[in-house]
């Protein structure tokens, strides 16, 4: 099973990390740090000889800008990007037929390794297209991924669509793990659940967790 | 009513639940910021924050009133950093909302307006020095009438461009922070018209301003002034409470 890059992550998913050839997603609000995650789960997998594949609305410079900030080393191994500007291919988010067309090839020309999908577009997929074009692009990019050795991994801007359409992507997703912010008093705090894994134990309860520079901190969240 | 009963309400509710409303915002801002990773969104509710301890500091300081000079310029230069404050977070918005509609349109021009708006405010700094330095420049006449005016055009021009980012924004959460802040330019406007009107007024006829209509209407301008900021502070993210069905104990890792 392929590490998610946090360790205290991979010990709360039954201790191996994301589960073999399955699709994860992340959701939460703007500037939480759920990119941080896919951040990690790349890096692990490039330290490993996975090949990784990074899907971003945003340009190359501006995601390796953003991963430093989270102390990631980008000045050795990087991932095959998918960007607005600098990737090995142009991500364009009005052309979901090729984006679609170019993952499938990636893929096939990766067929006997191992293979990590990192990528943020899904918000503004939806943004710009109607749930269910989205839904039918999901579906066809999961089978593909299933077919190889592959785990994808998205996130998604929680208010920033319908409660309907959260609910029809999780329902997609092999796992999803949720990240908050709770109030308890006066204070604001970052709450992180898992919500579903294929192959992992429901687990209703939260963790606190901390982003640093040294990686992420998760501990048992006591009231 | 004694007139003293008066001058205590009026204190209280003018200033004091104003400035409590707005450094209860100003602790919500930095709390969310604490919770929150990524860099542009801290930044965002750093600068939230920090322009509501800029509003706190700069309530007092209109009804401030000293016959030295070298008061009357402080008092004026702070003035002038809170408007340029003010106007610089709204400057810095507009381009955060504009990204956040999936069409980019352009809002009222606002990479050209905001040059015209800035020289506006330079203007408007060197005729607060001035009328520090020789405070009858801006007692009445053609210099008294345009003060107003120049410092509120860079405002009354940001507020409907703040609204329209916010109506056209496809991100929820920034569009609710959005649309209090605009709400919070409205109401400053609001107020700064009603002091223009008061001091129209007393010029015209020397009254007692405690209770005039323009005072009364200060109070309620002020307080929805100061709870449009804590609103927009508040929406900087979504912050829910626990269920207590929620709450149960997880596995440490």
């Amino acid at each position: 099973m392929p590490s998610s890059g946090v360790p205290a992550l991979d010990q709360i998913l039954a201790g191996d990390g994301y589960p073999d050839r399955s699709t994860v997603l992340v959701v939460g609000p703007p500037g939480i740090g759920k990119e941080a995650l896919g951040y990690w789960f790349t890096q692990s997998g490039l330290t490993q000889g996975d090949f990784c594949l990074y899907v971003t609305r945003l340009s190359v410079k501006e995601v390796l800008q953003d991963e430093k900030g989270f102390g990631i080393d980008t000045q050795q191994k990087v991932p095959f990007w998918f960007a607005s500007e600098g990737g090995q291919v142009k991500y364009d988010v009005n052309d979901l037929a090729g984006i679609s067309h170019n993952i499938k090839e990636v893929l096939k020309q990766n067929a006997g390794r191992r293979i990590r999908i990192v990528t943020d577009v899904l918000s503004s997929l939806l943004m710009l297209n109607t749930p269910e074009t989205v839904y039918r692009f999901l579906t066809q990019l999961f089978a593909d991924v299933k077919q190889y050795d592959a785990v994808l991994l998205a996130t998604l801007e929680e208010g920033m669509h319908q409660p309907q359409v959260l609910a029809a992507m999780e329902q997609l997703f092999d796992g999803v793990v949720e990240m908050r912010l709770y109030e308890e008093g006066l204070r604001v705090m970052p709450l992180l659940r898992i919500r579903k894994m294929r192959g992992v134990p429901p687990q209703p309860g939260y963790f606190n967790f901390s982003l640093t520079k040294n990686g992420m901190e998760v501990t048992q969240y006591v009231k | 009513m004694s007139s003293n009963l008066i001058l205590i309400l009026n204190v209280v509710l003018s200033a004091l639940v104003p400035i409590g409303i707005a450094l209860y915002g100003a602790y919500w801002a930095f709390s969310i910021r604490r919770a929150l990773a990524g860099r542009v969104y801290r930044n965002h509710a750093l600068w939230l924050g920090a322009l509501c301890i800029v509003l706190i500091v700069g309530m007092p300081l209109d009804s401030i009133t000293s016959s030295s000079v070298l008061v009357n310029l402080g008092i004026n230069i702070l003035i002038f950093f809170e408007l340029a404050f003010f106007f610089a977070f709204v400057d810095s918005v507009v381009p955060v909302a504009r990204r956040s509609d999936p069409l980019l349109r352009r809002i009222l021009h606002w990479e050209k307006l905001r040059y015209v708006l800035w020289a506006d405010l330079a203007l408007a700094a060197v005729y607060l020095v001035y009328s520090g330095v020789d405070p009858n420049f801006s007692n009445g006449g053609f210099w008294g009438a345009i003060g107003f005016p120049l410092f509120l055009l860079p405002f009354i021009f940001g507020a409907p461009v703040v609204l329209i980012g916010a109506l056209r924004s496809k991100d929820y959460v920034l569009r609710d922070s959005l649309k209090w802040f605009g709400v919070l330019i409205v109401f400053f406007l609001f107020n700064a018209l009603i002091s223009f009107i008061e001091i129209v007024i007393l010029n015209i006829s020397q009254y007692d301003s405690t209770y005039s209509l323009p005072a009364l209407a200060f109070v309620p301008g002020s307080i929805l002034r100061a709870y449009a900021i804590y609103r927009s502070c508040r929406s900087l993210a979504p912050v829910s409470r626990l269920q207590a069905a929620e709450q149960r104990p997880t596995s440490a890792p």
